[in-house]
């Protein structure tokens, strides 16, 4: 996607993340997703008078935890303060967040093109509180319902800088941060649920210039696509009224996805005034240096070392190492496999085809795979041993899948040993059969030798015929072709 | 210190208060006074002096373990807490209808 | 009757220990009087069925030999404090039908001790007063004279424990809410260091400042009862893990021979009742005759406290009263809309002075004004607390008077907040820098014709409350400790 008339754009995305933390930011409320409306707000969550915030060592943590892998320095005095404004939602009329003095500071991170990588800066991340929900088209017309079960749950903000030029590379940005969030197992990134959700700030300008021209905030998007769509329409908008000889007008907007367009939330003029003030009921979070580096000890690694370390040591391609890295289990899953003695290129393919097509048939995600990453690697394991051919073991992973279905278990050697399925290895045997294969068809053992090499097929299929697919290839393939010299 | 009336009207709308028309001569003239009062801190110059936010001379926010605490009848608690609600139905509270 | 009506909590406590009168008698006695006594409207609600089952429960373990510090004792709770299934107002019209769900901290210790709740105390609204004017359920009155204001904003606590209808009372103490009625009353007043006791479940006013404390009729009942209220609170982020002293055996053993008093220049002005400053002075001297040490000190910028304290309580105010809008508890005032019930809500919810400091918090927050007035404000506050910090390398305490006069009719100053502002003019700077200040009787003026009682201010320095609970009691045992005059 581009813009017409030499534009380009200036996009800065705002995230918020839901950290993935058993209790709320400042209350032992629990925050699991799903309950009865308002049976998980306590009495600090309902901001009822005299209730006082304790600070929730998970969401510090997980703070941290980003901090660290992405190169950021982690602020050693943080400041929680009140924002002040009044919604129905916002049970105290203040949300606790952080403003001057956030936890993280700078840091960066790579995205992946079409056309390589590149780097975004990060401007900051901070943790505050989310705010209830309210619900308008329930019941009566003229009222709304507020629960405030996700009111107080921690969240962070990931503010980069506005180095982004075109939707895709925002969308890659999004994509690569949740694939961090959910490595760090820090924040789940389920958009759909509202986990993981994106402000984009957005101006255009010429192409070739530096300027920073006046932009929009558009709020609120909860898909990946969302946010490239918003930001594409956002961007052409601009780009109209800059070409009309119009200014383009500071302000929120919303992104309508039936309508694919950003309309007007509130223009500068009515912009808040926040009154952001050190909130009193807490104190500066002063992190002991000890903390951080028992944190640093404890970090997984990350998807670009663990991509870069998975082309270089296991000859991966980079977009299959993209696609083992884009998920912590997915990385697991296949790591889990090479140790149980897969060779790694045959583990990602096999892990990326057979394995894929098998959990799509039956709905499930690789998380609750019913096929351990131990048995798919001694499954391949007997491939390289030369035990059975790649065909075998197809017919030795059906079986798998409905042994998991049927809930019994059997290890690939024991299925290759029940069913009878070893490859056949028996010279001896092997060109008895080959013998036949040649004396069955002596037409084509004379096209074959007229230079018609793609008959050669033909005896390999006779083979297998007779063996039942069981045949060692590679043994069938030299014995025939010794034979038909000897001929 | 004078205050226009717009700028009572800012603040009255920050805080989510009302004055009536007659109220407002008599409030914003008491207002000035008390403006006037606390401005006598504009008199010192108080360059370099790092602002005091709390006494609480505790090293860092102390932290609580991550741990939630779950009511034994969540519903129950819950029907509790919302017992002094001016108007709630089905768990939620109900308020007149929030226009974005 | 009115005997034990009279009695200290302390030699209340031991009579019902050893069983010479119930807490049944002593709960009822006092139930008697506050009915008898209603004009003084120092209860906004009574507790008087849930206090006969806790005095009926304490003589049960008192007979059982289960004996607490304060088993049996009846007590009034000043109604910021939140009680757990009875009516918690902070003597606001908003919160008129608020039934907490929960018990604050500070309460629930001293029901864990043993204590009797008799009922709930009126206030200044959200504590904002010097008087208790400022209440939604009429202003409490001065037993001592009760066309005069007792104090505020622990007004109710104030006039309820000098009126003898209770032992003792918690009061809050945010720029001198509990010294100044103390002091206006003729009692025992005193707020700890910041975070010696839970903000956990108190109603807040201005977070930073805001302490529990006590409003009793004897040194020693303060001491018994700061041991009990005192502590460490995991649920109070600013509440300190600092060890509680045992305050009421550290009574009479301080030797006044060396004790250096400081009398800070600044609180010795021309708003100082000359009478004021007399009782003051000579109570000085016969310390110094006891072979005290008097230094002069000087606290420079004690006159900048009062405008400061009054941008910094109300900020905080402003955003701890934002959670009032009428959804999740509390009055609503149905509006045409939703921004309309807001508006309805806070302001016939609210009385005048707290949409007052409202408004002044949200001024000196709103953009454009923070750094001329939030964050100065904040410096002061730190020129302040280094004031103190220096005067402590000289001295052990510091001598000053709780308040620049007497009490003061009803009405007086009702029209001219600045001029009720400056009233918490020598209590607000201890309250800026978190240290312990403490109010007692230094003895009577005549005003109009009316017996007066004035407050000599006791100040300490950091976690240093015993020294001023010790000079306290020693002032006691040197001058007789007096009680206010028993109306029958």
């Amino acid at each position: 996607m581009s813009l017409p008339h030499n534009y380009e754009m200036v996009i800065g995305l705002e995230v918020h993340a839901q950290v993935t933390t058993k209790s709320k930011l400042f209350s032992t409320s629990s925050t699991a997703f799903g309950a009865e409306p308002n049976t998980q707000a306590n009495e600090i969550d309902l901001g009822m008078p005299g209730m006082l915030p304790v600070l929730n060592a998970g969401a510090v943590d997980a703070g941290i935890k980003l901090g660290l892998a992405i190169d950021a320095k982690i602020n050693p005095s943080s400041v929680f303060a009140r924002k002040n404004y009044y919604y129905p939602d916002l049970p105290k009329g203040y949300q606790i967040s952080q403003f001057d003095q956030p936890i993280v500071l700078g840091g960066k991170i790579d995205i992946d093109l079409e056309s390589g990588s590149r780097t975004i800066n990060i401007t900051r991340m901070h943790l505050e509180e989310d705010a209830g929900k309210s619900i308008h088209d329930m019941g009566s017309g003229n009222v709304s319902y507020v629960d405030l079960n996700r009111a107080g749950v921690p969240l962070m903000e990931i503010v980069s800088e506005p180095e982004m030029r075109t939707p895709e590379e925002a969308g890659a940005y999004m994509k690569k941060l949740r694939t961090l969030l959910r490595f760090l197992e820090i924040c789940d990134g389920d958009m759909e649920k509202g986990n993981l959700r994106c402000d984009a700030n957005v101006s255009v300008r010429k192409i070739g210039t530096n300027v920073l021209n006046t932009r929009c905030e558009i709020k609120n998007l909860n898909s990946i696509r969302h946010v490239m769509h918003a930001i594409q329409h956002e961007a052409e908008r601009q780009v109209s009224i800059w070409e009309s000889g119009g200014t383009v007008d500071q302000e929120t907007r919303l992104w309508d996805p039936d309508l694919q367009e950003t309309r007007t939330l509130r223009s500068k003029e009515d912009a808040h005034d926040y009154r952001y003030f050190p909130c009193p009921d807490l104190l500066p979070v002063n992190l002991d240096p000890l903390r951080i580096e028992k944190i640093k000890a404890t970090m997984p690694e990350l998807p670009d070392t663990l991509k870069a370390r998975f082309m270089a040591d296991y000859g991966l391609t980079a977009y299959d190492a993209s696609l083992l890295t884009s998920e912590k289990t997915y990385a697991d899953y296949y790591q889990a496999m090479l140790k149980s003695g897969a060779e790694p290129k045959m583990a990602a393919n096999w892990m990326t085809v057979e394995l894929c097509a098998g959990l799509n048939k039956s709905g499930k995600e690789l998380e609750n795979s019913p096929i351990t990453a131990g048995a798919l690697g001694e499954l391949i394991a007997l491939i390289t041993s030369g035990k059975i051919s790649g065909k075998i073991a197809k017919q030795v992973f059906a079986i798998m899948l409905e042994n998991a279905e049927k809930g019994t278990t059997q290890t690939p050697a024991e299925i290759v040993e029940a069913q009878g399925l070893a490859q056949n290895s028996n010279e001896d045997e092997l060109r008895a059969i080959c013998v036949k294969a040649l004396a069955a068809n002596p037409d084509a053992v004379a096209k074959f030798k007229g230079g018609n090499e793609r008959i050669f097929g033909s005896f390999v299929g006779f083979v297998m015929k007779e063996t039942k697919g069981q045949a060692n290839p590679e043994l069938a393939n030299k014995l025939l072709l010794e034979l038909i010299a000897q001929a | 210190m004078s205050l226009e009336p717009k700028e009572i009207a800012k603040l009255a709308s920050l805080s989510r208060l009302q004055f009536s028309e007659e109220q407002l001569p008599a409030f914003a003239s008491e207002f000035e006074n008390i403006l006037q009062f606390v401005g006598q801190i504009q008199s010192l110059d108080t360059s370099g002096v790092p602002p005091l936010t709390t006494t609480a001379n505790i090293e860092t926010s102390p932290e609580r373990a991550d741990i939630a605490v779950i009511p034994q009848n969540p519903v129950a608690r819950r029907d509790e807490l919302l017992k002094g609600a001016p108007q709630s139905e089905m768990g939620f509270f109900v308020v007149p209808k929030i226009v974005e | 009757m009115s005997e034990l009506l009279q009695l200290t909590a302390t030699q209340a406590l031991a009579k019902l220990h050893a069983k010479e009168v119930s807490s049944l008698e002593l709960t009822e006695a006092h139930l008697a009087r506050i009915e008898a006594r209603k004009h003084i409207n120092a209860y906004i609600t009574l507790n008087p069925e849930g206090a006969r089952a806790a005095a009926k429960a304490a003589d049960a373990a008192i007979a059982a030999g289960n004996i607490q510090p304060l088993t049996g004792l009846p007590l009034g709770i000043k109604d910021l404090f939140c009680t757990n299934g009875i009516r918690t107002t902070a003597a606001s019209k908003f919160l008129d039908n608020f039934v907490p769900a929960y018990e604050s901290t500070v309460t629930q210790k001293l029901w864990d001790a043993g204590a009797v709740n008799l009922g709930k105390l009126n206030m200044d609204e959200f504590a904002m007063g010097g008087s208790g004017e400022n209440s939604g359920y009429g202003p409490a009155r001065n037993p001592w004279n009760d066309t005069l204001v007792p104090g505020g904003s622990s007004s109710g606590s104030a006039a309820a424990v000098a009126d003898y209808q209770c032992y003792a009372a918690t009061g809050s103490d945010t720029g001198g809410s509990i010294r100044q009625p103390a002091a206006f009353t003729g009692l025992v007043g005193i707020k700890p260091t910041y975070g010696r006791c839970s903000r956990w479940g108190m109603v807040a006013f201005a977070s930073s400042l805001d302490q529990a404390g006590v409003i009793t009729r004897s040194t020693e009942d303060a001491a018994l009862l700061m041991e009990i209220i005192s502590g460490h609170d995991p649920k109070d982020s600013t509440s300190s893990p600092q060890a509680v002293p045992a305050w009421r055996e550290s009574l009479g053993k301080l030797n006044l021979k060396g004790l250096r008093i400081g009398l800070p220049k600044e609180y010795f002005i021309d708003g100082l009742d000359p009478k004021i400053r007399t009782l003051i002075e000579a109570a000085t001297r016969q310390f110094e005759g006891e072979g005290a040490i008097i230094k002069q000190i000087s606290l420079p910028h004690t006159q900048y406290a009062p405008a400061a304290y009054y941008i910094v309580a109300p900020a905080e105010a402003a955003s701890n009263l934002a959670r009032y809008d009428g959804i999740r508890y509390g009055v609503r005032k149905e509006g045409k809309n939703l921004v309309e019930t807001y508006l309805k809500s806070r302001t016939e919810g609210f009385g005048a002075e707290v949409k007052r400091r409202i408004m002044i918090g949200n001024y000196a927050l709103s953009s454009g004004y923070y750094d001329a007035f939030y964050t100065k404000a904040m410096q002061i506050r730190t020129l302040i607390s280094r004031d103190f910090d220096k005067a402590f390398e000289e001295v052990d305490v510091i001598f000053a008077p709780t308040a620049p006069t007497a009490a003061f009719p009803i009405g007086a100053k009702s029209n001219d907040p600045v001029a009720m502002y400056l009233g918490d003019v020598f209590t607000i700077p201890t309250s800026l820098a978190g240290l312990p200040g403490m109010s007692v009787n230094v003895g009577t003026i005549e005003e109009n014709g009316t017996r007066l009682p004035v407050g000599l201010q006791l100040i300490g320095a950091r976690w240093n409350e015993t020294v001023i609970l010790q000079v306290a009691h020693a002032w006691e045992q040197m001058a007789g400790l007096t009680q206010p005059p028993f109306q029958a």
